[in-house]
């Protein structure tokens, strides 16, 4: 009988799926892949005393996109910033933990950040392109890279570079003209020929179209998935729908934590945090 | 549907629009179905003919439900809890509807069985249908709830029902072979046996949908011993 009335009250407990709780900061999911490009283990990130990343660990895996989601002020943008160093520039910011880059540390007192950043490169909210002509702001990066031997060679390298952007056939007969005369959208894939121009391994972007049209942002998310063939993909995003429409994994992310990575399936269908659950839902704050 | 609100408020009450129409339907089968076993038990032909005429009532409430989870889907782009009850909304709907579709034609076969005397194979069919009924109205509760083991329990009870329609097959069969003089009867009875058979069959696929919203698959929790998936497996 007493056993019966336990049942009853587990029961009435539990009517459904139980999600895990709010106050629980514990990750979530795999946060492994079988064959990852980078990895990232217990990172941590401080803006003088603030706290902005805490014990983030990620493996992002070689020809997939990962998208990075989560409310203003959680730390996307940080821990992407910490993949290729981009921190290094702010004097208030310092970073504990281990990020690899092909089993390499990236942090390591031997790496030149001009190099991994090329390795790494990275393309930003707003388009910014050089003052410069088209043709230069995707040679400037092999020129300094020294990646072309002659001047066919650069041709080459800028021709591919805006074939791979999906810009080629816009731009082809104009490439004296300057960079910032193109529309924002051409901008932005201007931006991300000029970083595929320097062969890199992973490209990341942080809200690559937050400052463009849904048609201009249609073209770029192609283009992602374009790219994720030969490229590895880290994207930072504000739209939950450009998140599930570009990305293999996704990872959310709340004041400075990393809540839970999974499948992006089924991160948005049926995730097993209730704070990933509250956000993908609008249910957050 | 959720211990939150939405942020966008409108959106919330869209959800819960949906949610109480279905939760509507819900009543308006059920009735159906009760009214139907009553003309069925009663040989009530006003009764039966009132439950045919009702049943465009009941297709017009699919209609709008579709319509309401179609404009949620295109304008709010639902996600995870709030993308599957959408999509199981629009499940239930098509099996209340068919539900009571089997509800009107049973009131049909009534009609023809009035003049009837077959108690045995009457008495079976009548307790599916008051079986097929308690399960409805349990479904139902389960859905407002989101209870899933209230789901997992209806889902078993439809075995009860198969078991007793093929239980009532065989005697049907013999019947027919040693009283050919009453086939067409015997017939009807059949018609009758498997509209009941087949509501037990679109009731367990809306506990089916009660798992699918708070779960996220219908295919491995219900054989599980408890009936219910090891947390965040």
């Amino acid at each position: 009988m007493a056993e019966m009335k336990s049942q009853e009250s587990a029961r009435s407990k539990k009517d459904g799926r139980t999600l895990v709780d709010r106050e629980n900061r514990q990750t979530v999911g795999d946060i492994t892949v079988e064959d990852p490009r980078m990895t990232c283990r217990d990172v941590n990130v401080y803006y003088g005393e603030k706290h902005a990343i805490k014990n983030v660990s990620l493996d992002i895996g070689r020809n997939e996109v990962v998208a990075m989601i989560g409310p203003s002020g959680c730390g996307k943008s940080t821990f992407i910033r910490c993949l290729n160093r981009m921190n290094d520039t702010i004097e208030s910011c310092r970073v504990s933990g281990e990020i690899t880059l092909d089993g390499k540390d990236i942090y390591g007192k031997d790496i030149d950040v001009v190099p991994l950043r090329a390795q790494v490169g990275m393309v930003f909210q707003k388009p910014n392109p050089f003052p410069k002509s088209i043709y230069d702001n995707i040679a400037y990066g092999p020129r300094i890279h020294g990646l072309a031997q002659n001047k066919a060679e650069l041709d080459e390298i800028v021709e591919t570079s805006l074939i791979k952007a999906g810009l080629w056939e816009e731009v082809k007969d104009i490439m004296d003209h300057p960079g910032t005369g193109l529309s924002g959208g051409q901008q932005q894939r201007l931006c991300i020929a000029r970083t595929i121009a320097v062969s890199p391994e992973v490209i990341l972007m942080d809200e690559p179209c937050s400052a463009l049209d849904p048609i201009a942002t249609a073209v770029i998310e192609d283009l992602i998935d374009e790219l994720r063939k030969q490229y590895t993909i880290a994207i930072v995003t504000h739209s939950m729908q450009q998140a599930s429409r570009v990305s293999q994994r996704t990872a959310y992310f709340h004041l400075g934590d990393l809540i839970e990575v999974g499948p992006t399936t089924k991160i948005f269908t049926r995730p097993n945090h209730q704070l990933t659950e509250d956000y993908i839902t609008g249910r957050f704050g | 549907m959720d211990d939150r609100k939405h942020i966008v408020r409108s959106y919330d009450r869209e959800l819960d629009l949906l949610k109480a129409r279905l939760e509507e339907m819900g009543q308006a089968a059920e009735e159906q179905l009760a009214s139907a076993i009553e003309a069925l038990v009663t040989r009530d032909n006003r009764l039966a003919r009132d439950v045919i005429n009702r049943d465009p009532r009941i297709n017009a409430f699919q209609n709008e439900i579709d319509g309401l989870a179609v404009e949620i889907l295109a304008l709010r782009q639902p996600m995870a809890h709030d993308l599957r009850h959408v999509i199981s909304g629009l499940k239930i709907a098509a099996e209340l509807e068919r539900i009571a579709d089997y509800a009107a034609n049973v009131a049909r076969h009534v009609m023809d069985l009035d003049h009837v005397c077959l108690e045995k194979p009457l008495d079976l069919i009548i307790r599916m249908a008051k079986i097929a009924r308690g399960m409805l109205s349990a479904v139902l509760d389960a859905y407002q709830a989101l209870n899933v083991y209230r789901a997992i329990d209806v889902w078993k009870q439809d075995k009860e029902i198969d078991r007793i329609y093929e239980d009532l097959l065989s005697r049907l069969r013999l019947y027919m072979s040693v009283d050919s003089q009453n086939v067409q009867t015997y017939t009807n009875l059949i018609f009758v046996a498997r509209c009941c058979e087949r509501i037990g069959d679109h009731i367990k696929n809306i506990a089916e949908s009660v798992y699918y919203i708070e779960y996220g698959d219908t295919d491995s929790g219900l054989d599980l011993p408890d009936g219910v998936k090891k947390e965040n497996a």
